[in-house]
């Protein structure tokens, strides 16, 4: 639950996601569920994606291209690049260490 | 949780350590995880789960390929992250 | 001498003890009492060296410091090679590592 708890703070911010098939996608998350599927806005292409002419490169995915919002299945993320403003990091330690603590707490 | 850890750990004492405890104690310093599809993160661990997704912070990460003619690894690529999400089932292992 | 004396008088294993005080009564869980036996042998590894092998051929030899429900392991002095050790060790870890239990073939005692 805790990357879940994340990703809630993360409503309305920018970040990049990248997905399993090398598609990296610039957009505002919308909303997420507890599988970490994710609901992207707005939706932009990074710079490493454009060509000289500042033409978006889908290379093996063209159906992509002209997509303004998509829903995004938790299973095909790989990375998602987020801010560092955006994330408390002692915040998130004590949270990985409770989470880990409560887990072992239920399995006794 | 699964079944197995339940079912089984009942007399196991809290104080045991599990793997996961290595991700605890490592939390803050800098790890190195390697992931599926030749990839490899270096960064600072921020956060984990019991899926082992994981959050890192001021992250590199190297992409390789195996070249077939030489048979010696290449980097392929290298990128910078500030805070990165990695999804657990990428994760294949992680140290120090 | 009845053969329940005779039980009281060998002395068990410490996995039929551990077995025999997981004993639950409710039938669903004899389902488990395999999964049980299975999980307790590979915690008794915990402290050995170990040979494990991934999916993807990769094998680890190291020293079983823990060991969790999902199969998730640590090992401490692990070193790393493809398939066979005579293909050249690719790694020689000198702190503990975390191997994720998901892309664990097997594992066994050396």
């Amino acid at each position: 639950m805790l990357f879940f708890s994340l990703f809630k703070t993360l409503v309305d911010q920018e970040v990049t996601i990248e997905l399993k098939n090398n598609l990296k996608l610039t957009g505002t998350i919308k909303s997420v569920d507890q599988f970490l599927n994710i609901k992207l806005d707005n939706i932009s292409t990074p710079e490493s994606h454009l060509d000289e002419d500042g033409d978006m490169i889908y290379l093996n995915n063209p159906h992509f291209a002209g997509l303004k919002n998509l829903f995004i299945r938790g299973s095909n993320i790989r990375y998602v690049h987020l801010k560092k403003s955006l994330v408390d990091c002692n915040l998130l330690q004590d949270a990985a260490r409770r989470e880990l603590a409560m887990e072992k707490r239920e399995e006794k | 949780m699964s079944s197995l850890a339940s079912s089984s750990t009942s007399k196991n004492n809290i104080n045991d350590l599990v793997p996961l405890d290595l991700l605890r104690l490592n939390l803050d310093t800098k790890v190195i995880v390697k992931l599926r599809d030749c990839r490899e993160l270096r960064g600072v661990l921020q956060a984990f789960d019991s899926h082992s997704n994981l959050v890192l912070s001021d992250c590199t990460e190297t992409v390789y390929k195996l070249n077939d003619v030489t048979d010696e690894l290449e980097i392929l690529e290298k990128n910078e992250s500030e805070m990165i999400f990695v999804r657990g089932d990428n994760v294949l292992l992680l140290t120090t | 001498m009845s053969t329940a004396e005779l039980q009281q008088n060998t002395p068990a294993t410490e996995e039929q003890q551990q077995q025999q005080q997981q004993a639950v009564p409710a039938t669903e869980d004899i389902v488990n009492t395999s999964l049980i036996s299975i999980f307790s042998f590979l915690k008794q590894l915990k402290g050995k060296r170990v040979l494990v092998k991934s999916h993807s051929g990769i094998c680890y030899k190291g020293r079983l410091e823990s060991i969790d429900g999902f199969m998730n392991i640590s090992l401490t002095d692990a070193i790393e090679y493809y398939e066979c050790e005579t293909n050249g060790i690719l790694n020689e870890y000198k702190n503990e590592i975390f191997v994720r239990g998901y892309g664990i073939m097997h594992m066994s005692e050396l």
